[in-house]
């Protein structure tokens, strides 16, 4: 699906959350004036207080590393459509993230047919930095390895609450699923973690 | 259940503590002109779809002409403003869409209803959409304008003024908008005419910013899937690959 389609029906470009209980009681004229002076900055700090977040999302949700940019993009390309409905703006980058990559995944298959599992681990950010020692590029591969075996919805909550160290309440409010919920798959995603890791490190022994 | 702690705080292995810290590098490298790259994006993007409007709807001015310096202008001017002022002033006065983009573009001209997009294999549900947290449904305006049938001549045309474009970009050595150019590109068109010369010049274009690596990656998928693309020696070219006939 393009862009298009997605962004097609959708509210035009919204309003700074701060000025909006304004712009609702401005004249068309005025609130025509007050949304190109104030979507830009919302656009600004949007992506300055999220770019990093989204970024790390999009490599840990499995973006091959040559794609992460595009998906960053994308999703900012998309929030700048609905800047006036977003609420949550975590939640909702998240989750536009979550959608981004889905697509990028099918659309990398396709389009590089790559289907092997040993090309697309060499697609995937494993590679070591300049800031990253060799233990540490392992680590970080050994990581890569075992949340791509999480199914989607695990994978999500482990990402959020282990890596990004955020709280089960958070994680319910941003992702919109119970507590409960959110606690059972982080229970059985570090299942997974423990079980799998320890695997994957025998095996390097 | 909202007590649970975090694995790293808890008894953990040193070894699969060491797997979980190993993703605390993770984010760009270096954000601020990542950022930039993001802003320049968007503002390219949305002029891309600002001035097809104002193409379209302008009879007997060619899309190309008036496409051409605005998304230039759009990507270098984001691009520039935004890494030469530094993310961290965030200037009140700073605009996205520091080109001067049609952003009041006229009335759609009357034209037959444009029949339903058909569903692409690609194509998602509109229930697999996002949330977003509604305080109450805007008027539903498009935001873009929706690629049509009935009008290919036209939309060859703007393939073709993005293309240029970027490609103008790029000779101008300003790789940043070549980059942002054809991102909007892939957006727009998914399956274009001019798809393989916009990965080529993404490759020039990653080459000229210095990232080799993506560009070696993107560079080594475009010539597995185009083995015979006319593309192919300019991509083995930028890539510093020996060039095969």
């Amino acid at each position: 699906m393009a862009i298009e389609q997605i962004l097609a029906g959708v509210s035009p470009l919204g309003l700074a959350d701060e000025a909006a209980p304004t712009a609702m009681t401005a004249k068309p004229a005025e609130r025509a004036t007050s949304e190109v002076q104030v979507r830009p900055r919302t656009l600004e700090r949007l992506v300055r207080d999220h770019h990093a977040f989204v970024w790390r999302s999009a490599q840990r949700l499995g973006v091959p590393a040559a794609d992460v940019e595009d998906v960053v993009q994308e999703v900012f390309i998309i929030a700048s459509s609905k800047l006036e409905t977003i609420r949550h703006e975590r939640g909702f980058l998240f989750q536009t993230c979550i959608y981004a990559v889905g697509h990028v995944r099918r659309r990398v298959q396709r389009r590089y047919e790559i289907i092997d599992d040993e090309r697309v681990q060499a697609a995937v950010d494993a590679r070591p930095t300049p800031e990253q020692d060799f233990e540490g590029a392992r680590a970080r591969a050994v990581l890569q390895t075992i949340l791509d075996t999480m199914p989607d919805e695990l994978r999500a909550v482990f990402v959020l609450f282990e890596l990004e160290r955020l709280t089960v309440p958070e994680i319910s409010e941003m992702i919109g699923v119970p507590e409960g919920t959110v606690a059972s798959r982080l229970r059985r995603a570090r299942g997974i973690f423990v079980s799998r890791g320890q695997r994957t490190l025998r095996g390097m022994r | 259940m909202s007590d649970m702690k975090p694995l790293l705080d808890s008894e953990l292995s040193e070894e699969l503590a060491s797997v979980l810290r190993s993703a605390e590098v993770d984010g760009p490298q270096e954000d601020g002109p990542a950022q930039a790259r993001t802003l320049a994006a968007v503002a390219a993007y949305r002029a891309a779809g600002s001035n097809a409007n104002a193409g379209r709807s302008s009879a007997g001015t060619p899309f190309a002409r008036s496409m051409l310096a605005p998304l230039v202008g759009a990507c270098v001017g984001a691009a520039v403003v935004f890494a030469s002022f530094g993310w961290s002033s965030s200037s009140p006065d700073a605009d996205v869409t520091a080109a001067p983009a049609p952003s009041a573009a006229p009335a759609p001209a009357p034209s037959p209803p444009a029949p339903p997009a058909p569903a692409s294999p690609e194509g998602v549900r509109i229930d697999e959409l996002p949330t977003a947290r509604v305080e109450e449904a805007a008027p539903k305006t498009a935001a873009l304008p929706p690629v049509r049938r009935g009008a290919p001549a036209m939309e060859l045309e703007d393939e073709l003024a993005m293309i240029d474009s970027a490609r103008a970009a790029l000779a101008a050595k300003h790789p940043e908008a070549t980059l942002a150019g054809v991102r909007a590109y892939h957006r727009r068109f998914r399956a274009g005419h001019y798809t393989e010369e916009a990965e080529v010049l993404e490759i020039q274009a990653l080459v000229a910013l210095g990232r080799r690596d993506e560009a070696r990656a993107k560079g080594e998928r475009f010539l597995a899937a185009h083995p015979d693309s006319a593309y192919k020696r300019r991509a083995q070219s930028a890539l510093g690959l020996e060039v095969t006939p």
